[in-house]
């Protein structure tokens, strides 16, 4: 049987830009700084999966649940399927870090002060915005930096869907990331809090969510990865890909609410910055496009 | 959905051109056998499902993983997968106990004689066998059996209570977890035995059970077993056992037993003209997550084992998952079905009964999150 899971050097690449990350301290952070951006980009990840990438779905989704697991900012699942889509001038822009790009379903722009290119999705389709119609920036559940607007559509880019599929696949891995965040957490947390006389994983009824959780969302690692295997062999179809999501939409939102519980206050304080893991998973489960997500056709 | 219009198989990446050619061979035979009874899967391992083994026996399927110095082609365990799922799907039968879970114990732990004398058996598909484990108070805490087998010249001589024991009232064999000398409490001194179910000494009482099947009451009195029959070393059952459960938990629940499950709910909603309703086409996506997270952590099981690993955590992920998932899809299908999902015996309805064993029969789920829990994340010793 074909090996799906990931491999050495996909995991040698993901450890590389965790510790860039973290390095940065720009962990949870609203958007990402140029510096970071910029290094991404030298690290050959913002362009990875483009026609001169050198990589592939596998490869990026392994990267992106790592990036979830330190929770890095940015436009970074759109820009690296936006890779997919651009050409010429933009493409070697968006390589060197000095291009991001953001969806839009026509109303909602994440991180659109920080994009220099608005791409439209409406039913399969997509087109570059010639205008992003008097964008207004408004305050969102995770406090990232989006706006709203009324987009005019402009060139329309041809057959996006291994674009828009590679953007499900890389928000489905970033979420399985961020979710074995606090799983960790929570699971630190529970060996270490006293109560009743004993570490409060001791007890079945905070041990066992966090297990359910582990369970739900390795699985869900392990579905990303193949679908990605999938994707490479050009076998994974847009509908797979949405279930896809919304399968590890599910498992990470069932695991946020399962530390939230095992962490009590301390979770509901913004000091531990489950806050930010938690509100980070709801909002980029929403990304657009995303009006199809959860529908089966 | 995608693979009932034939967009979408599962495993088609993944399978090498042996393993393609062998589900292939497979699937073409179960689709010309009429052998098969309704819900035969959900029977037991006696009668059609016994003919069944031994048709799969005869082609050399049952014992394909097997060392070839034990008669089989030392197949990769991605081909065992294969065979259970697929007969899983086609609702055929269970995994048989005998060429697996107790054979793979036989070659590792058994003694030349037994191996000459029951490996054939087994691989023939031949002998129906049945596990003596759970007793009424072992049951998650199995080291707490109490049936005891005591050293008389060549023989032991067992007696003890059974419980919650399928198969045992067709069943030739009993594969007996009990307590030898020096008979201490907890795992060092139990021990396994091969009991012939033609002993005198022993009584068979059935359980009837919800779904329409039976399980049995084994009652052992001094039931005599020759020493030769034990396997492996006194007082080391636990390890074993222990370990061929773990590998073996991940063909417990089959994702296309489940696959099965989900199509005939999809089946029902068409004819009761309800599937393009929001509610249904929203609940419907739910259990195709379930379903597509479950198959890939079975996958990466059965790739784990196939690397050579034990895949404990993925196997123990693999049962509270999926068992989880076959009461989901009744419990669905009946809500959505609404009172007409009462009424006879529809296959929702069947379901809802028989999935409610899934979460405790062999393994419990709350055995299973424990150990996830445990191996996993470092929590729970209290459990």
């Amino acid at each position: 049987m074909n090996e799906f899971a990931p491999q050495p050097e996909q995991l040698e690449f993901a450890r590389a830009l965790t510790a860039l990350v973290e390095s940065r301290n720009e962990s949870g952070a609203a958007d990402a700084s140029a510096g970071l951006w910029t290094e991404l980009a030298d690290m050959g990840f913002l362009g990875l999966c483009g026609d001169d990438g050198g990589g592939g779905p596998r490869d990026l989704v392994v990267a992106m649940e790592a990036l979830g697991g330190v929770v890095c900012p940015g436009p970074i699942v759109a820009t690296t399927a936006a890779a997919l889509l651009l050409e010429g001038s933009q493409l070697e822009e968006l390589n060197a870090g000095r291009l991001r790009a953001t969806f839009t379903e026509g109303v909602h722009m994440p991180w659109f002060d920080s994009c220099s290119v608005l791409i439209e999705v409406q039913d399969g389709q997509a087109w570059l915005a010639a205008n992003p119609g008097q964008p207004t920036a408004v305050r969102t559940l995770s406090a990232e930096p989006w706006a709203v607007g009324s987009p005019t559509r402009g060139r329309q880019l041809p057959e996006p869907a291994r674009a828009l599929t590679l953007f499900d696949l890389g928000v489905s891995a970033y979420l399985v990331g961020c979710a074995r965040r606090l799983i960790d957490q929570g699971a630190a947390h529970a060996q270490l809090r006293t109560q009743f006389g004993h570490v409060i994983g001791d007890f079945q009824a905070v041990a066992h969510p966090l297990a359910i959780a582990l369970a739900q969302n390795n699985a869900s690692s392990q579905l990303v990865g193949l679908a990605a295997f999938e994707m490479e062999h050009g076998q994974c179809h847009p509908a797979r890909a949405r279930l896809v999501r919304a399968a590890s939409t599910n498992a990470a939102l069932s695991a946020a609410a399962a530390v939230h519980q095992a962490m009590g206050g301390l979770g509901f304080a913004v000091e531990t910055g489950v806050g930010v893991v938690s509100t980070r998973i709801r909002q980029w489960s929403l990304l657009p496009p995303v009006s199809r997500a959860f529908d089966l056709a | 959905m995608l693979w009932r219009e034939g967009l979408y198989d599962p495993y088609g990446l993944l399978l090498s051109p042996g393993e393609r050619s062998f589900r292939d061979q497979l699937t073409a035979f179960l689709s010309g056998y009429d052998g098969l009874i309704e819900r035969q899967f959900f029977r037991g391992r006696g009668g059609p499902a016994r003919s069944l083994y031994q048709e799969l026996g005869s082609r050399g399927w049952l014992s394909m993983c097997w060392p070839r110095e034990f008669g089989g082609r030392r197949s990769p365990r991605s081909f065992e997968f294969i065979l259970w799922d697929t007969l899983a799907y086609f609702r055929a039968c269970r995994p048989d106990l005998g060429p697996g879970l107790i054979a793979h114990v036989l070659i590792t732990k058994g003694s030349d004689e037994l191996r000459q004398r029951v490996l054939p058996k087994l691989a023939s598909g031949s002998i129906s066998l049945c596990l003596g484990y759970s007793e009424p108070e072992a049951g998650s805490d199995l080291t707490n059996v109490q049936t005891r087998a005591k050293v008389d010249g060549d023989a032991y001589v067992v007696t003890g209570h059974k419980i919650w024991t399928s198969d045992a009232h067709h069943a030739s064999w009993m594969w007996l977890l009990c307590r030898t000398a020096p008979f201490a409490p907890g795992s060092t001194c139990l021990s396994l035995l091969l009991v012939d179910m033609a002993t005198p000494g022993i009584t068979v009482s059935p359980i009837h059970t919800i779904d329409g099947h039976q399980v049995n009451e084994v009652f052992l009195d001094e039931v005599v077993v020759p020493v030769a029959n034990r396997v492996g070393e006194e007082g080391n059952a636990w390890t074993m056992i222990r370990e061929a459960l773990a590998v073996e938990r991940h063909t417990q629940v089959l994702p296309g037993r489940l696959r099965r499950d989900l199509e005939e709910l999809e089946l029902l909603l068409d004819e009761h003209g309800l599937s393009d309703q929001p509610l249904a086409r929203r609940s419907l996506l739910d259990l195709h997550c379930q379903l597509a997270i479950v198959e890939a952590g079975s996958l990466a099981a059965v790739a784990a084992i196939g690397a050579g690993g034990q895949a404990v955590m993925e196997a123990a992920q693999a049962k509270f998952l999926g068992s989880h998932l076959s009461q989901a899809i009744p419990r669905v299908g009946l809500d959505l079905l609404g009172t007409a999902g009462v009424i006879g015996d529809n296959e929702m309805a069947f379901l809802w009964r028989e999935s409610i064993m899934e979460t405790i029969a062999g393994g419990t789920v709350e055995v299973m999150a424990s150990m996830l829990a445990r191996q996993g994340l470092g929590l729970g010793s209290r459990t």
